[in-house]
């Protein structure tokens, strides 16, 4: 994805570099914001800005891996998403209630989902759910970092993630129906 | 939630690539990138220091040929030689001066021959009845009824000369001539100014000044003591006509020649000295002065208040440095003298942080700028303790441009002044704070080194003619960006050195 030389050529400030990067790297990292932002506008935005903030600050960086300098940029750009909703989720959090739902996805349901179906599944989930639901079961935060990160607290995140659940399953479930008929 | 169902939805998300519009987001993104800041290049500074320098070094040589070539006094107007009639003056004794009605129409004109037709004298001319004193004059100012037809005299022909008795007064004025022997060029008088039998005359005379000084004679016809060096200048025949103004004061009164000469010969050296003071003050040219400084500084560094800034300000702890310069100061006008020379500061901080850095499963360093909330086993990042104490040194040489006020109060003098300072060169060691408040190596980056702004106040001591004790308070600052964030570091510094006055 990220060639190696292509981290120092960034660093020199070679304009193709930069449009190399942007070529390579900006279908995946638009579905980190499409994930974290609430619309698919505020992800275009949300991207232009990671962009722009990786192009100013790559001097910055001093790893040569292009696992990590990929890694950076993916933070840069679900810091700059989650920042950007923050006050958002502060509103989302007085209208939750508590859910209870806890059932487990079927693995093999979702191992029978294709790449796009998932992803799709994912970016219908409302504002909210759908960013406490990644960070927690894609980046692999804890509830109480999810809750530090947002601003809210830990018990709504922990309830945010269950009713993303609760929704997912239902849509899955609509899913398996739609190719049942 | 299973850890198989994390999975899928990590592969997913991993792989699944949306599609974009690229030229749209790289225009939104070219719209959005702050246009580069232009470098200010101080280019004009150097030619501009260079000016200085090399109009400071003509103006001093300059400085240097009146001072060698005249025998002391510059002035900016003329006086010359002028032998008048006492017959028709009248002598006042109280106030020294001399009335005299003919003094307005006595000419002396000069011509220029091809080949010298009067040989100087080899030694003082004087005469027995030279005691009479009453032709005795020291013509100081010149007379309105002076005119230097052919040659324009400049500089001071300082010297006592006297003229035999029955001399002529063509005598007299191969007197003068014999000043400028060496030159072609003699004089002869014209007009009654002379009457052709006076008794001998004494005159001092002084030419004074020119802005056009051309040639350079040593008047090796009189005697040693009374010998004094002249810069005569023959000018275009058209630009000649100049008049001059002369005042006459006696030199001394009757009956005492020998004495009177001495006191003459002292009153030249006075008058030599005093005018060298005087050319000094006038012309405000001091000579070149070489400073050498060592001293010690203290890094004071300063951040703005983002919490970057905030990281940095506090693993970042004042220090000391050393530094030392040397310095060329010319003085350009009145106390007024501009410097150019090399700074080399060195200065020394303590970076201390502890923290915690990223490694992955296999405890390789990842990436220092991963943020602690990546912390995870199933990302394979782990985080580890890091401690670094360590001294940040920062070397710089600069290129500094000072102006500066001098003011003496017997061997004190006092020298506030301004500077602006250019950098040659730099090396950075040690470590900087990043975004996520994770050292970084400080050779990593970047540098932009911006001119460094400073006041100073100078302190010195005459020890000598030559040689001053120096002392020296100076602040300067400079900014540092590092790509992350500015960083202001301010050197307050104390230097002693050297001076020594070419």
């Amino acid at each position: 994805m990220i060639q190696s030389n292509l981290i120092n050529r960034l660093r020199k400030g070679e304009e193709p570099a930069f449009k190399e990067l942007v070529l390579a790297t900006s279908s995946r990292l638009m579905t980190v914001a499409r994930v974290y932002a609430d619309s698919a506008e505020d992800a275009q935005d949300v991207l232009q800005d990671a962009y722009v903030i990786c192009f100013e600050k790559v001097a910055t960086f001093s790893g040569e891996e292009p696992k990590a300098f990929y890694a950076w940029m993916k933070k840069i750009t679900i810091n700059l998403a989650l920042y950007k909703n923050r006050k958002k989720y502060k509103k989302v959090e007085t209208s939750l209630d508590a859910v209870g739902i806890d059932r487990a996805f079927d693995a093999q349901i979702l191992s029978s989902l294709n790449r796009k179906e998932l992803m799709e599944l994912i970016f219908s989930l409302p504002d909210g759910y759908r960013q406490v639901f990644a960070l927690f079961a894609i980046e692999g935060f804890s509830h109480k970092e999810i809750a530090d990160r947002l601003g809210i607290k830990a018990s709504t995140s922990r309830s945010q993630f269950l009713r993303a659940k609760k929704v997912l399953q239902e849509k899955i479930k609509q899913l398996e129906k739609f190719d049942v008929a | 939630m299973k850890k198989e169902i994390k999975n899928i939805f990590q592969d997913s998300f991993d792989s699944y690539d949306t599609s974009v519009d690229t030229q749209t987001l790289l225009a939104g993104i070219a719209a959005k990138r702050k246009p580069e800041r232009k470098k200010r290049f101080f280019w004009w500074i150097f030619p501009m220091g260079l000016l200085i320098i090399v109009g400071a070094v003509y103006l001093y040589n300059i400085a240097g040929d009146n001072t060698t070539a005249m025998s002391s006094v510059s002035n900016s107007e003329s006086e010359t030689l002028v032998v008048f009639n006492e017959n028709n003056s009248q002598f006042d004794s109280n106030s020294g001066t001399i009335s005299t009605s003919d003094f307005s129409e006595g000419t002396i004109e000069n011509e220029i021959v091809t080949t010298p037709q009067i040989t100087p004298p080899q030694k003082k001319l004087s005469h027995p009845s030279a005691s009479h004193s009453q032709d005795n004059y020291a013509i100081r100012k010149p007379s309105q009824g002076v005119k230097f037809s052919n040659i324009h005299s400049i500089g001071r022909i300082a010297q006592t000369q006297e003229v035999v008795g029955q001399q002529k007064p063509a005598a007299v004025t191969s007197e003068i001539a014999s000043t400028v022997t060496t030159t072609t060029t003699t004089t002869k008088p014209i007009g009654n100014s002379i009457p052709e039998n006076k008794e001998p005359q004494k005159i001092v005379a002084k030419t004074l000044q020119t802005n056009k000084d051309k040639r350079e004679i040593k008047n090796e016809s009189v005697p040693e003591s009374h010998q004094k060096t002249a810069v005569v200048k023959a000018q275009e025949p058209a630009a000649v006509k100049e008049e001059s103004q002369v005042i006459a004061q006696p030199i001394k009164e009757d009956n005492q020649l020998v004495d009177s000469e001495k006191k003459v010969e002292l009153s030249v050296k006075d008058q030599v000295s005093e005018a060298d003071k005087e050319k000094q003050k006038r012309s405000g040219r001091k000579p070149m002065m070489l400073k050498v400084f060592k001293g010690a500084n203290r890094s004071i560094s300063s951040f703005d208040d983002s919490s970057i800034g905030s990281q940095r300000s506090a693993a970042l702890t004042s220090g000391t440095g050393y530094s030392g310069g040397l310095q060329f100061s010319y003085n350009i006008l009145g106390n007024l003298s501009v410097g150019v020379g090399l700074d080399y500061t060195r200065s020394i901080q303590l970076f201390e942080w502890s923290g915690q850095y990223v490694v992955d499963a296999n405890d390789d360093y990842v990436g220092k700028d991963l943020p602690n909330s990546f912390e995870s086993s199933e990302f394979l990042f782990f985080e580890k303790e890091r401690n670094i104490y360590k001294d940040n040194i920062r070397s710089f040489l600069d290129l500094p441009i000072s102006l500066s006020y001098g003011m003496s109060y017997g061997k004190f003098a006092v020298e506030p002044g301004l500077f602006v300072a250019f950098k040659l060169a730099e090396w950075q060691k040690g470590y900087s704070v990043d975004n996520n408040g994770i050292p970084q190596d400080l050779g990593s980056y970047t540098y932009n080194v911006g001119p460094r702004m400073g006041a100073s106040l100078g302190l010195s001591y005459t020890i000598s003619d030559n040689l001053k004790l120096l002392g020296r308070m100076a602040v300067s600052r400079r900014k540092i960006n590092d790509g992350i964030v500015e960083e202001v570091l301010s050197l307050p510094e104390l230097n002693l050195g050297m001076g020594y006055r070419f």
